[in-house]
C-alpha cells in the first residue's frame, strides 16, 4: 500500500509543480541553512584537526591577553576574542627563559613587523605582513620548505627572507621566487625560500602563516629600533607525556616574568579545536534556532496546502471510500503526500547547502565537509515536520463521510 | 438464494422538528442474477436505499444482510472493506480518479485490497479488455469519450467480482448511442450472472431490466418483475399516477397564482 502511496503522492505533487515548489521553500531555506553552518563547522573542525596533526601533540603556542576561560580541570570553557587584541605583552625575555624549562626543546618567538613587502618594481600584496622569527620556526611547526631552504643560526643577522606560498604566489605571481628580492621598512631582502601551504585553520585569530613574510628575529629588532612586537611564543617540548607539566612550568616562568599577572594565554594543540568546535557549536545553535522558525512556518505552508488539497479532492476521497479505502488507507494517502513534500524540501535544502558549500569553497578559504550523519539529520528532520504537520489534513480527509463527499464538487 | 435482503429497514435523518424519515420500514429481498430497477421521484428515498445497499450508510433501524451476512450494524472501517469485496459502484458522472489512468483507475479496488501490483495490473487489463478498451489502457480519462468513461467505471465495478453491481443513473450523463452501448454492456454483465441494482428515471432503460420497484415516501409502492424486453409502464402504477396528478396541481396551482400575481400587480399600476 504504501508503493502505492508513494505513487500517487508524486503524480499529485508533480501536477501541481509550482504549488509544490512554494509549498516546501520554507523548507528549503531551514534546512540549507542548518546544513550550511554544519557542514561549514565540520570543515573548520577537520582543518584545525589535519593541522593539529602536522604540528604535534608536542607544541605550545603561548599568546598575549587571556582569551580562553577554563574550568578547574583545565577544560575550555569560554572565549574571550577581545582579550588578544591590543598591544603584546610578550617579550623577548619570556622567550630566552622559556628555552630554559625542563623538558623544552625549542623556542620560536614570532613577533610582527609594520611594513608592507613590495617587490622591486613596487608591485604589492596587501594581506602580506611580516614576521620576525627563529631559524627553527620549520622545525617546530613540522613544515616544510618547499622550495629552497630556511635561513641558518649563522644568517640571523642577514638580510634574507622565506615568504608564505600565498606571498609567492600573489606578490611574485609565480611559485618560486628563490633568489629575488622583497622590499619593505627601506631595505631589500633575498628570498632564500618558500614554505609549504598552512592548512588555514580558518578560526585562528590571527592572519594565516601563508601570508607571512618571515625574516631573522634579530634583523627583525634592528629595523624595528630595538623593540619587538611578540604575537605569540611557539614552544617544542621533548617528551609529549610531561606536557602538562611542562606547560605548568611554563606558566609559572611567565607568571614570573609577568608580575603575577596572567595576561598571556598556553594553548595545546587540541584546544584550538575546542575552540573552533565552540564557536561553531554557538553559532549552529543560533542559525538552527532561526531554521526552527522557518522549518515551522514551512510545515505551516504545507499544512496549508494540505488542508487546500484535502477540500479540493473530497469528491476523490468520496470515491476512494466508495470503491473501499479505509479510513486509514486515505489518512496513509494524505499523511504519505505531506512528508513527500516536507522531506523534497529538505532533499533540495541538501542539494542548496552543497551548492553554497561548494561556492564558499570556490570563493574563500573555508572548506564544508558535508557528512552523511548531517544530511540523515536533515531527511529525518523533514519527515518529522511532514508527519507533524500533514497528519491534521489527513485526519480530515480521512474522516470525511463517503456520501457526502460524492456529492461534492 | 437472496444476495441481498432488508428486513423493516428504516433510515431516519435528523433530530426532534427537523426529523426525515428517508426510508420507512423497507423489507426487499433480490435475487443473485437479477437486473433491479429502482424508480421514483426525487426524495423518495432511491439514493438512500442505495447508499445502504452499496454500504456507504447504516440502517437506523432494521437488518440488511448481504449474502448470508448482517450487515447493519459494521462500523465504518468494516463496511469499506465488504464495499471493496462485494460491491461495484458505477456513478452518473463516472467518477474517474482524473491523475490516474485508465489502467491505474481499475486496479484502485485490488490496491486497496493489497496483493501484488503487477498481477493487479494484469486483471486490471483483463477486465479492460472485456469491455473492449485495452487500447486505452494508458489513457486519462479526460482523453476518454462519455461512454467510454463509463465502460472503464465499469470495469473498476466488476474487477474485485462483487456480489452487487449498483449504478446510479448510469446513463445520465450519455447522449443516446452511448447509452445503449453501456446498457447492452450491462445486461451481458448481467446475463454474466451479476447481480445489478439501478437507479434510473428513464422508463426506457427498464427494458434492460428483469424487475422494478416504484419508490415513494421512503416506501415501496410498486414491485413487478419484467419479461425480457419489457418496459415498466408508469401509467399503470398507481403510485406514479399519484405523483404525477400531484405534480400537475402544483403545476396548475403554480400558474394560478402567477396569473393571480399577474392580476394584482396591473390593478396596481
Amino acid at each position: 500500500m504504501i508503493k502505492a502511496h508513494v505513487k500517487m503522492a508524486t503524480t499529485s505533487i508533480r501536477s501541481a509543480r509550482m504549488r509544490s515548489f512554494l509549498t516546501v521553500i520554507g523548507i528549503v531555506i531551514g534546512v540549507a541553512s542548518v546544513v550550511t553552518i554544519v557542514s561549514l563547522g565540520e570543515g573548520v573542525k577537520k582543518d584545525v584537526t589535519s593541522e593539529i596533526n602536522t604540528l604535534g601533540g608536542n607544541l605550545l603556542t603561548i599568546r598575549s591577553g587571556q582569551t580562553i576561560e577554563r574550568d578547574n580541570r583545565g577544560n575550555v570553557t569560554g572565549i574571550n576574542i577581545a582579550a588578544a587584541l591590543g598591544a603584546s605583552t610578550l617579550t623577548e625575555k619570556d622567550a630566552t627563559d622559556l628555552s630554559a624549562v625542563d623538558n623544552v626543546k625549542t623556542v620560536a618567538p614570532i613577533a610582527l613587523l609594520s611594513g608592507t613587502p613590495t617587490t622591486l618594481n613596487d608591485d604589492s600584496y596587501p594581506s602580506a605582513y611580516i614576521v620576525g622569527t627563529a631559524y627553527e620556526l620549520p622545525e617546530i611547526l613540522n613544515k616544510k620548505v618547499k622550495y629552497g631552504s630556511f635561513f641558518e643560526e649563522s644568517e640571523m643577522n642577514r638580510r634574507v627572507a622565506v615568504i608564505g606560498a600565498d606571498v609567492a604566489k600573489n606578490l611574485f605571481l609565480e611559485d618560486s621566487p628563490v633568489g629575488q628580492t622583497v622590499r619593505f621598512r627601506g631595505s631589500n631582502f633575498i628570498i632564500r625560500g618558500v614554505l609549504d601551504k598552512f592548512k588555514s585553520s580558518s578560526l585562528e585569530l590571527t592572519p594565516s602563516l601563508n601570508n607571512a613574510v618571515f625574516i631573522p628575529i634579530d634583523v627583525a629588532k634592528q629595523i624595528g629600533g630595538g623593540v619587538l612586537e611578540i604575537r605569540d611564543i611557539q614552544v617544542k617540548i621533548s617528551d609529549e607525556k610531561l606536557l602538562d607539566q611542562t606547560s605548568k612550568n611554563v606558566k609559572a616562568v611567565l607568571l614570573k616574568n609577568h608580575s603575577g599577572q596572567e595576561d598571556f594565554t598556553i594553548f595545546k594543540q587540541e584546544e584550538f579545536l575546542s575552540i573552533a568546535t565552540q564557536v561553531f557549536d554557538k553559532l549552529t545553535t543560533l542559525v538552527a534556532a532561526i531554521a526552527g522558525i522557518s522549518l515551522f512556518v514551512g510545515g505551516i505552508g504545507i499544512m496549508n496546502i494540505m488542508l487546500v488539497s484535502v477540500t479540493e479532492r473530497t469528491r476523490e476521497i468520496g470515491v476512494r471510500k466508495a470503491l473501499g479505502a479505509t479510513n486509514r488507507q486515505i489518512l496513509g494517502q494524505f499523511l504519505v503526500e505531506a512528508i513527500m513534500l516536507s522531506v523534497l524540501g529538505g532533499v533540495i535544502g541538501v542539494v542548496v547547502a552543497i551548492a553554497i558549500g561548494v561556492g564558499i569553497a570556490f570563493f574563500t578559504s573555508l572548506t564544508p565537509v558535508f557528512m552523511p550523519g548531517t544530511i540523515l539529520v536533515a531527511i529525518g528532520v523533514s519527515t518529522v515536520v511532514g508527519i507533524i504537520f500533514g497528519i491534521t489534513p489527513a485526519m480530515k480527509a480521512a474522516s470525511k463521510d463517503p456520501i457526502e463527499a460524492l456529492r461534492h464538487d | 438464494m437472496s444476495v441481498i435482503s432488508l428486513q423493516n429497514v428504516s433510515k431516519i435523518f435528523g433530530f426532534g422538528d427537523a426529523t426525515t424519515v428517508a426510508l420507512d420500514d423497507i423489507n426487499l429481498k433480490v435475487d443473485k442474477g437479477e437486473f433491479l430497477a429502482v424508480m421514483g421521484p426525487s426524495g423518495s428515498g432511491k439514493s438512500t436505499l442505495l447508499n445502504i445497499i452499496g454500504m456507504l450508510d447504516r440502517p437506523t433501524h432494521g437488518i440488511y444482510f448481504l449474502d448470508t451476512r448482517n450487515v447493519s450494524k459494521l462500523r465504518s472501517n468494516q463496511r469499506a472493506k465488504a464495499r471493496r469485496d462485494h460491491v461495484g459502484f458505477v456513478f452518473q458522472s463516472f467518477n474517474l480518479l482524473p491523475r490516474m489512468t485508465t489502467l491505474d483507475n481499475v486496479a484502485l479496488p485490488l490496491a486497496y485490497r493489497g496483493g501484488g501490483t503487477i498481477r493487479n495490473l494484469k486483471k486490471a487489463s483483463n477486465i479492460l479488455e472485456k469491455v473492449g478498451l485495452k487500447k486505452r489502457e494508458y489513457y486519462f480519462p479526460r482523453q476518454l469519450s462519455g461512454g467510454q468513461a463509463q465502460r472503464v467505471a465499469i470495469a473498476r465495478a466488476l474487477i474485485n467480482k462483487p456480489s452487487i453491481v449498483i449504478a446510479d443513473e448510469p446513463t445520465g450523463n450519455l447522449d443516446s448511442a452511448a447509452s445503449r452501448q453501456i446498457m447492452e454492456l450491462l445486461r451481458d454483465i448481467n446475463r454474466g450472472g451479476n447481480t445489478i441494482i439501478m437507479v434510473t428515471h428513464n422508463t426506457d432503460l427498464t427494458e434492460y431490466a428483469s424487475r422494478i420497484i416504484y419508490l415513494r415516501d421512503g416506501q415501496i409502492e410498486h414491485d413487478q418483475k419484467l419479461k425480457n424486453g419489457e418496459k415498466v409502464d408508469l401509467g399503470k402504477i398507481k403510485a406514479a399516477k399519484e405523483y404525477d396528478a400531484e405534480v400537475d396541481r402544483d403545476i396548475k396551482k403554480t400558474r394560478a397564482d402567477e396569473k393571480l400575481e399577474n392580476k394584482k400587480s396591473r390593478v396596481k399600476k
